[in-house]
């Protein structure tokens, strides 16, 4: 076999070899990429859980009870750590009150979603009741 | 004699490394997406374990809410039974146990006690109603 016979078939072969290596890079950067994107939503997904059972749990001392249907929105960055400015991630929070014979039930609606997305990470239903008299317990 | 020229490497050789490579980049690419979805359905569960939770919550502050209405009008007993709740006790002193199923065993126990026209919640829990598998282990007791 001479020498530039040889040479031929090592490109060939080389040809071979990157082509099929790329059609796997191909299919396994997809496998990363699906996987890191998985990744990050079970993330948020945690973020807005705990965001959202943090606000939930402070109502057990409320600062004042609402008379009227109210909204709140709060806006948290990357880290969940709460922002003045519209950030990365923002919480609703809708409250309506229902007046009962003696005293207030309160029914919060909360929903946290990505700053500009549509799709919401977690969405939440509680009620609290603050009695006219007497301590909240 | 004639000096043969060799390649360094042999052929096929690019090929077999080529294989070897791709079946790793392809084990590890699979395994870190099932990590990843092991991980996100284990967050799913979690959020819909909080969501039943906090609405079993939000029905008990509506019994307590549906008690102090009540007790305004009704006599203790008839306050706790019309909220829902299992009394106990009495004349002077009235108990109430309501249980609010959260999730499969899980269930939410709040407990009241009525007197003088007004009620005070004295626990507030979750309970797991789950029934573990008794296993015997057969441990030597020195005799």
């Amino acid at each position: 076999m001479n020498k530039l016979s040889r040479i031929q078939s090592f490109f060939l072969e080389m040809a071979f070899v990157i082509f099929f290596f790329s059609l796997a890079a191909a299919v396994v950067i997809r496998f990363f990429a699906a996987g890191n994107q998985l990744s990050q939503h079970s993330q948020d997904a945690n973020g807005a859980m705990l965001a959202a059972q943090s606000w939930v749990e402070q109502l057990n001392v409320p600062e004042a009870i609402p008379d009227e249907s109210e909204k709140w929105v709060f806006y948290y960055n990357s880290q969940w750590n709460p922002t003045e400015e519209p950030s990365d991630f923002q919480m609703t929070v809708s409250v309506q009150p229902e007046q009962t014979a003696a005293g207030t039930l309160c029914r919060y609606d909360i929903s946290v979603m990505p700053e500009g997305g549509s799709e919401e990470l977690f969405h939440l239903n509680t009620a609290r009741y603050w009695p006219e008299k007497g301590d909240v317990s | 004699m004639k000096n043969k020229e060799s390649t360094p490497f042999g052929t096929g050789m690019s090929s077999l490394l080529m294989i070897f490579v791709v079946l790793c980049l392809t084990v590890f690419g699979v395994l870190a997406y099932m990590t990843a979805r092991a991980d996100d359905r284990l967050t799913q569960r979690s959020a819909e374990m909080v969501q039943a939770y906090y609405q079993a919550d939000a029905a008990a502050e509506e019994a307590l809410a549906q008690l102090d209405a009540a007790l305004l009008e009704l006599e203790p007993e008839a306050a706790l039974e019309s909220a829902g709740f299992t009394v106990d006790g009495g004349p002077e002193t009235w108990n109430g146990s309501l249980e609010i199923s959260i999730q499969d065993t899980r269930v939410y126990q709040l407990q009241v006690v009525v007197e003088q026209g007004s009620y005070r919640v004295t626990a507030r829990q979750t309970v797991d109603h789950a029934v573990w598998e008794e296993e015997y282990l057969d441990v030597w007791d020195g005799q």
